[in-house]
């Protein structure tokens, strides 16, 4: 995930902290949901806009995308209980 | 500079509120809503589900097919909306007015629908060339070229693109030319044709336009909509339209431009609000003389706290008594079109003396505590009004227009 987010930061991944705001990076709104996108593609999960526009640091990113990750998966196992 | 005073006398309008100038006006006034589940185009790849269409719409119920092949479907809105303006305003065609005549059109994207139709197998293994009208079906400038040949004019003729705020500019650009004595008529205004499945997508990515439906000014917005469509004025100078009889929309007053030197997506307030200023100022109107404005009001969560900021900066305490509405919750954001849909909306609204209204309107956000007419129309007579186009890029048009009545024999 760091490594994603390193693309858009001169930073290398082990050097982003959890902490550091996208500005802190160097890094505008569109900066920001090119970010998300990429994640997106990457990790194949869905974050909705009104999500998406709260996310403001690189731990924020990776909480939402760990979560949508996690949803994911779980409906991969259960395919059942996909929401409609 | 010999400045003339420049009117609308004829006016064309297809829409997803309907197929003319009459039907539009009656949806706006009835604040209804033309968004609804896209017909168009797939919606299962697709987050969001609703947009402004032209429903059930058939080429061939208005060309034929050469033209069908020749034109893409922006290009038949811009001149499905050009044959209702000019047959309204009864204009006679002479070899003089022919080269006395512009053509200036607004288009954000020009024919994506073509683009993406023709792009899609080539990108395959299935094709290894595209159609040969790709590239004249494609082209921004398409509309203006086939209005300026439908009428034989041939006068200054060209298409603007800033995206957004095509129309404005494109409208404000044939305004000033009549007004200068650079031409004596014009046809302007804008067409577009969003939904094709690559251009949704890539809206998608943006992040702006919402799953639910367009809600300017409301708390709950969360986006813009998109919509499609045309709209053309007529615009000729006074005295001409006065010499042949011919019947007035309204009057254009002013146009202000400016740029945001600021950011790609991210309005700026002070830009919106040097537009506004510069619309008054070229038409020669006070702060206190504008009684309606029809917003920019995107009902994205950015732009209308920006726009509501921007009026304040501009009209001061008379922000007050401002009617201020967004009928992009009717007819959705046309991009490159919205300026002229928005326009006709004005002239149609100062000349009825009924404000069209912000539907799906819910609830009051304190960050646009405007009076923004919700959900029904309302009668008023103003005299002045300004339609604001702000487009990505930060480039910004804002129109101003006059009402008309020939009973008070105003403008004499």
């Amino acid at each position: 995930m760091l490594s994603v987010i390193a693309r858009y930061t001169e930073a290398p991944p082990d050097q982003l902290s959890l902490d550091a705001s996208f500005e802190d990076l160097g890094i505008d709104s569109l900066g920001g949901i090119s970010i998300i996108a990429d994640l997106e593609y990457t990790f194949d999960v869905v974050i909705p806009n009104e999500e998406a526009y709260r996310i403001r640091t690189v731990g924020e990113a990776i909480e939402s995308l760990q979560k949508h990750r996690a949803r994911s998966l779980a409906q991969d196992q259960n395919p059942d209980e996909r929401a409609p | 500079m010999n400045n003339r005073r420049v009117v609308v006398t004829g006016l064309g309008v297809i829409s997803a509120l309907g197929r003319n100038a009459a039907e539009f006006w009656q949806s706006l006034s009835q604040g209804q809503s033309g968004i609804a589940p896209l017909e168009s185009v797939d919606r299962i790849h697709l987050r969001f589900q609703n947009g402004a269409e032209v429903r059930r719409y058939q080429a061939e119920d208005y060309f034929d097919k050469t033209q069908r092949r020749r034109l893409d479907r922006f290009a038949q809105f811009g001149l499905i909306a050009a044959r209702e303006a000019v047959a309204d305003s009864r204009i006679e065609w002479t070899p003089t007015v022919q080269e006395r005549t512009g053509v200036v059109t607004g288009s954000g994207i020009g024919g994506q629908s073509t683009q993406d139709e023709e792009y899609l197998d080539l990108y395959g293994p299935e094709r290894t060339r595209t159609n040969p009208l790709t590239v004249p079906r494609v082209m921004p400038n398409a509309a203006a070229s086939h209005i300026s040949m439908t009428y034989g004019l041939t006068g200054p003729a060209y298409t603007v693109s800033t995206a957004c705020s095509s129309s404005n500019h494109a409208i404000g650009q044939a305004f000033w030319m009549v007004r200068s004595g650079l031409i004596d008529v014009a046809i302007t205004g804008g067409s577009a044709a969003p939904f094709s499945f690559g251009n949704l997508k890539a809206w998608e990515a943006l992040r702006v336009v919402t799953t639910d439906t367009c809600r300017p000014f409301c708390k709950r917005r969360s986006g813009m909509i998109l919509g499609e469509g045309g709209a053309m004025f007529v615009l000729e100078t006074l005295k001409r339209a006065r010499t042949r009889g011919a019947s007035v929309y309204g009057e254009i007053v002013g146009l202000g431009m400016s740029a945001d030197a600021h950011h790609l997506v991210q309005p700026s307030f002070e830009g919106a609000a040097r537009a506004m200023r510069a619309a008054l100022r070229d038409g020669g109107l006070a702060p206190e003389a504008i009684g309606y404005v029809n917003a920019h009001g995107t009902g994205t969560l950015t732009n209308d706290p920006m726009e509501t900021k921007a009026l304040r900066a501009v009209f001061g305490t008379h922000a007050e008594c401002l009617a201020v509405s967004s009928t992009k919750s009717m007819h959705g954001h046309a991009l490159g079109a919205a300026g002229a849909l928005e326009g006709a909306a004005t002239l149609l609204a100062l000349r009825h003396g009924l404000l069209p209204p912000t539907a799906n309107f819910i609830e009051p956000d304190p960050a646009c505590d405007l009076n923004v007419i919700p959900n029904e129309a309302r009668p008023a007579t103003i005299e002045a009004a300004l339609s604001n186009s702000f487009a990505f890029g930060g480039l910004n048009a804002v129109l101003a227009f006059r009402r008309w009545d020939e009973g008070r024999g105003k403008g004499q």
